[in-house]
C-alpha cells in the first residue's frame, strides 16, 4: 500500500544512514584489488603461457610487459579468422612503433599451414602455435577468433568474441595504448 | 562454467542467449499485463521493436562517428552485422527514447504501462544475472562458505545467482494480486527501490564491477542513488491515504 510522506521520509533517512555504511563498510581494500588471480577476464592479470612460433622462437606472454599487447587466438579453417586478419596486420603496422605487440595463437595447427596462411595473407607479426591446445584452454577460448587486450601492466582491459572491424579493434587498442 | 550451450553443431553463447529470452519475456509479460490493466498490448510489442530498431541505427551511427577514419576508409562497415561496432550506451539511451517517442505519440499512459512492465522487468533482469553467471563474465569475492563456486583461481560467492534470487523474489512480490484503485505508477516504483536496493546490498559479494576512488563499488551508489529516486517517487505519489485512481500519467 502507498505510504504516508512522514513514512517515505523515514526510509529515506534510513537508506542513507544504511545505505551508506553499508557501502563504506564493505569498499574493497587495496590489497584486495591488486592481488587478484591470473584468469581471462577483464581486470584480471593475463594468465602466462610459453610457445613456440612459426619462425621456431620462444615466446612467453610474461616478458612482454611494458608493452601493449593484442592476443588473438585463431585457426586456419576459420573464415572469421581470415576476415579480420588485414584489420589485425593493419593495427600491427600503425601502432609497433607505439609500443603494440600482436600475439596471434593458432590453436592446434602445423606450422606448415600456418606458415603458408601468413603469406597469403602479408601477415608479418608473430604467431605462435598452440599445438596442445594448452593456452586457450586456459583461456577459455570457445569460439574463433577470440581477442584480449592486455594493457602494459599486464592486466587484460577488454576481450572480444567474434571477428574485429577496424572501428571494433581502434575502440579496444585506445584502453591498452595509455 | 558454460559460457556456450551446445545443440549438436551450433555453440550458442549462454550470455546473449539469456538477454534475449529475457527480452522476450519481458516483452510478452508487460504486454500481458497491460492488456489486463485495458491497454493494447501491441503498444509493448510495438515499442520494443522500435526501440531495438531505433537503438541498433543510433548506436552503430554514434559509434561510425567516434571512429570516422576508419568507416570513412571502409564506409560497408556501416552495415556490418557485427554486435561489437555499436555504442552500446548511446545505443540504450536512443533505444528507450525512441520508446518514449512510440508511446507518447499514441497516448498511452505511462505509469500504468510502466506497472504492466514491472515484474517482467524483475524477471528479465533474473535471467540475465543467470547467463553472466553461466558465461563466467559475472563473479564474486573469495569466499569459504559451503556454497562457493571455483572460478578464475578461487572459491568465490556466487553473486549472480544471489542477484537473481533477489529479482526473482521481486518478480513474485510484484506479480501479487493487488487491490484495485491503487496510484498508478505504484508497482513501478516499488520495482526500482527494490532492485536498487538488491544492488546495494548485493554488490557488496562482487569482485567484477566497477570502482570508485576509495574502493567503493559503483553499482552500490548506483544503487544507493536508484534507491533516493524512487523513495522521491514515493513522496510525490504519497498521499494523506486516499488512493488516487489509476489514471495513468504522460511522462
Amino acid at each position: 500500500m502507498p505510504m504516508s510522506r512522514r513514512g517515505v521520509l523515514l526510509l529515506t533517512a534510513l537508506i542513507l544512514i544504511a545505505g551508506g555504511g553499508w557501502i563504506a563498510a564493505t569498499r574493497v581494500a587495496e590489497p584486495a584489488r591488486a592481488g587478484l588471480s591470473p584468469a581471462p577476464q577483464v581486470s584480471h592479470p593475463a594468465p602466462d603461457f610459453t610457445l613456440t612460433t612459426v619462425n621456431g622462437e620462444t615466446l612467453t606472454l610474461s616478458e612482454l610487459k611494458g608493452k601493449s599487447v593484442l592476443l588473438n587466438f585463431w585457426a586456419t579453417w576459420c573464415p572469421p579468422c581470415r576476415a579480420e586478419m588485414p584489420y589485425i596486420q593493419a593495427a600491427h603496422e600503425a601502432y609497433e612503433g607505439a609500443g603494440l605487440v600482436v600475439v596471434a595463437v593458432d590453436v592446434q595447427e602445423g606450422r606448415e599451414k600456418v606458415s603458408q596462411f601468413a603469406r597469403e595473407l602479408g601477415l608479418t607479426f608473430p604467431l605462435a602455435l598452440d599445438t596442445t591446445g594448452q593456452a586457450s584452454t586456459t583461456y577459455q577460448v570457445r569460439a574463433f577468433p577470440t581477442s584480449f587486450f592486455i594493457d602494459r601492466e599486464g592486466i587484460i582491459r577488454s576481450t572480444f568474441t567474434g571477428p574485429m572491424t577496424s572501428p571494433v579493434l581502434e575502440e579496444r587498442l585506445r584502453s591498452i595504448m595509455q | 562454467m558454460y559460457p556456450t550451450l551446445q545443440l549438436g553443431p551450433l555453440a550458442l553463447p549462454t550470455g546473449p542467449l539469456t538477454l534475449i529470452l529475457g527480452f522476450w519475456l519481458f516483452l510478452a509479460s508487460g504486454a500481458r499485463r497491460a492488456a489486463h490493466k485495458g491497454l493494447d498490448g501491441d503498444h509493448v510489442y510495438n515499442a520494443g521493436f522500435y526501440a531495438v530498431l531505433a537503438g541498433l541505427i543510433g548506436g552503430r551511427i554514434v559509434h561510425a562517428l567516434r571512429y570516422w577514419d576508419a568507416y570513412a576508409a571502409q564506409p560497408m562497415l556501416l552495415l556490418s552485422l557485427n554486435p561489437g561496432a555499436l555504442a552500446a550506451t548511446e545505443a540504450i539511451a536512443i533505444a528507450a527514447f525512441a520508446a518514449w517517442l512510440y508511446l507518447r505519440r499514441h497516448g498511452v499512459p505511462l505509469a500504468s504501462l510502466f506497472d504492466a512492465l514491472a515484474p517482467g522487468a524483475a524477471l528479465a533482469l533474473a535471467l540475465a544475472d543467470l547467463g553472466q553467471f553461466l558465461s563466467g563474465d559475472a563473479f564474486g569475492m573469495p569466499t569459504s562458505v559451503p556454497w562457493a563456486v571455483t572460478l578464475w583461481g578461487a572459491d568465490r560467492h556466487p553473486a549472480p545467482l544471489y542477484q537473481m534470487a533477489a529479482e526473482l523474489a521481486i518478480a513474485a512480490w510484484l506479480w501479487r494480486p493487488r487491490r484495485p484503485g491503487r496510484n498508478a505508477g505504484w508497482a513501478a516504483t516499488e520495482c526500482l527501490f527494490l532492485y536498487s536496493s538488491s544492488r546495494l546490498f548485493l554488490d557488496a559479494f562482487r569482485a567484477d564491477v566497477f570502482l570508485l576512488p576509495g574502493g567503493l563499488r559503483g553499482t552500490q551508489v548506483l544503487g544507493l542513488i536508484g534507491g533516493l529516486i524512487a523513495l522521491a517517487l514515493a513522496y510525490l505519489q504519497a498521499g494523506t491515504g486516499d488512493p488516487a485512481p489509476e489514471a495513468g500519467a504522460n511522462l
